[in-house]
């Protein structure tokens, strides 16, 4: 009876054997995260300005590239990089291939997002930037880019969070990731059910926490709260000379 | 008449032209947005301490030109000489580190605030500041806190441009302007989003800035700041000066007909647009 239940049951993988090669995978999926992501973050944004930019030919280019990449399946993209450039000479480990695979894929994605983010940032900021002598990459690195960062938060986390399971693709290419260890398990024990419940909520314990993680960030930087040690700073002294100021008004 | 707590030395103030350096020298300028020509040959001189209101009726070609001071918009022929210097000339424009190095010299204060909303109102005065004039945080932050407490708002620092009413948000944006140590300030219908009680405050504060002897140019539908405050009043209709003045001279007895007209329609509006 015990051992009727237990073979068709869902629950009979040694996990203890895998423990190890799951927190490989695991940190694998990471890597792939965090590489693909850094990537898709600088694509987005160079092509979020070139998309703005005064000459219709850049921003036609830009614009080819986002529609390219936003329009293939990231699968063909991952096969093309991988498989494709090899053909022609270009041979890329499977690590640097996935990574660029991510970050072409959701670079694209990203530039959208980013480029309502920029345009979001009203006339008058950059004019009252301009009108406080901030040079253009001043205006651009303090009075554009953080407000246009605040619009394009909620957009960009979806986005972080997609990247995250998209990594599950690169098991085509062998990608060590954790969809790749899960398929090893099931091929070892043939628990199907089992093993892609347990893989399904590693992802799940992955990608709930780091949606809200970006959340706390979204209302944190809505109530104005510094982040940068300069803020911080200027923030600090403010409050103190606005303490003694008080002081001295009561006193006079 | 102006009140007599208003400027200290009338007679100063009426000598001033002749007497005083021209800081802002417009000679026959235009600006064409596309085939429409918003300026049609403006010619006028700012010198030190004076201030300017400019009245007249919306889509004139006040805001134009005041925008045109600061090259926010670029005009499309004309002279415009700050401090002695030629800014814009024959289609030659400032750029790059002369452009800059303008705007941190004529300050400019916005219809809609437009402050820094990511940042508070100590920040928003700070950050030009330590980026634009190079200045030490420890000393910009101090500088800050002097200008906001100046315009009534050092108890508001740490606020968000959100947390705070138009006309506080006007102040702050006023001390931003301010604390770069302009030669002059230009406002573009400064109260014009504000109600009534906001607008006397942030009115307040001009004032005395004008006392203080601050080069002001105003854009302002505010026909009582104009009597009062102004050393020159400018009126312009049609993308050209059809009356400048004394505000004695071009509010109570304007020689044009268009001015008159001008005055009489205000002066059926709001409270703050009486003439007397």
């Amino acid at each position: 009876m015990t051992k009727i239940l237990l073979d068709f049951g869902p629950f009979h993988v040694p996990w203890q054997d895998y423990a190890g090669d799951l927190a490989a995978a695991v940190l694998q999926t990471i890597e792939f995260t965090v590489a693909g992501f850094v990537g898709a973050v600088v694509i987005g944004l160079l092509v979020a300005v070139l998309r703005l930019a005064p000459w219709a030919l850049v921003r036609a280019a830009a614009r080819a590239y986002t529609e390219t990449f936003k329009n293939l399946p990231l699968v063909t993209e991952i096969f093309l990089v991988y498989f494709g450039l090899a053909t022609i000479g270009v041979v890329l480990n499977v690590f640097v291939a996935g990574a660029i695979s991510l970050a072409l894929f959701y670079g694209a994605y990203l530039s959208e997002i980013f480029r309502g983010g920029l345009q979001g940032v009203g006339r008058g900021q950059r004019e009252a930037a301009q009108a406080v002598g901030f040079t253009p990459l001043r205006a651009f690195g303090l009075v554009v880019l953080p407000q246009a960062t605040r619009l394009a938060l909620p957009g960009t986390s979806t986005m972080l969070v997609d990247l995250l399971k998209g990594t599950s693709l690169l098991t085509f290419i062998g990608g060590a990731e954790l969809m790749n260890e899960g398929r090893t398990i099931v091929s070892n024990t043939f628990a199907s059910l089992e093993v892609y419940i347990v893989v399904g909520a590693i992802y799940f314990a992955m990608c709930f926490p780091l949606s809200h993680l970006v959340l706390m960030l979204e209302r944190h930087l809505h109530a104005g709260k510094p982040l940068s040690p300069s803020r911080f700073r200027i923030l600090r002294q403010a409050r103190r000379l606005q303490m003694e100021n008080a002081a001295s008004h009561a006193a006079g | 008449m102006r009140p007599a707590d208003a400027r200290s030395d009338v007679a100063i103030s009426m000598i001033k032209p002749a007497d005083s350096r021209c800081v802002i020298q417009v000679r026959d300028l235009r600006k064409s947005f596309g085939s429409h020509e918003v300026l049609r040959g403006v010619s006028v001189d700012i010198h030190a301490g004076e201030v300017v209101s400019v009245l007249g009726r919306s889509g004139g070609g006040k805001s134009t030109l005041l925008r045109c001071l600061n090259l926010l918009e670029v005009p499309t022929l004309g002279t415009i000489e700050v401090d002695g210097a030629a800014i814009f000339k024959d289609r030659q424009l400032a750029r790059g580190h002369a452009l800059v190095q303008l705007r941190r010299r004529v300050g400019m204060v916005f219809q809609a605030f437009n402050l820094f909303p990511h940042l508070t109102a100590v920040e928003n005065v700070v950050l030009p500041l330590i980026h634009g004039q190079r200045m030490q945080e420890v000393e910009a932050v101090r500088t800050a806190m002097k200008f906001l407490d100046r315009v009534g708002l050092a108890p508001k620092a740490l606020e968000l441009p959100e947390r705070l009413s138009g006309g506080q948000q006007q102040r702050v944006a006023i001390a931003r302007a301010l604390a770069l140590r302009p030669l002059a300030l230009l406002f573009d219908e400064p109260t014009s989003a504000l109600d009534p009680e906001s607008t006397g405050d942030v009115l307040n504060v001009m004032r005395e800035l004008s006392e203080e002897g601050m080069t002001m140019v105003v854009v302002t539908h505010e026909i009582g700041f104009a009597r009062d405050v102004s050393d020159t009043v400018l009126f312009i209709d049609d993308g050209l000066i059809v009356e400048q003045g004394p505000p004695g001279t071009v509010l109570r007895a304007p020689k044009q007909s268009r001015t008159r007209e001008f005055l009489r329609a205000v002066s059926q509006g709001g409270p703050h647009s009486e003439v007397s």
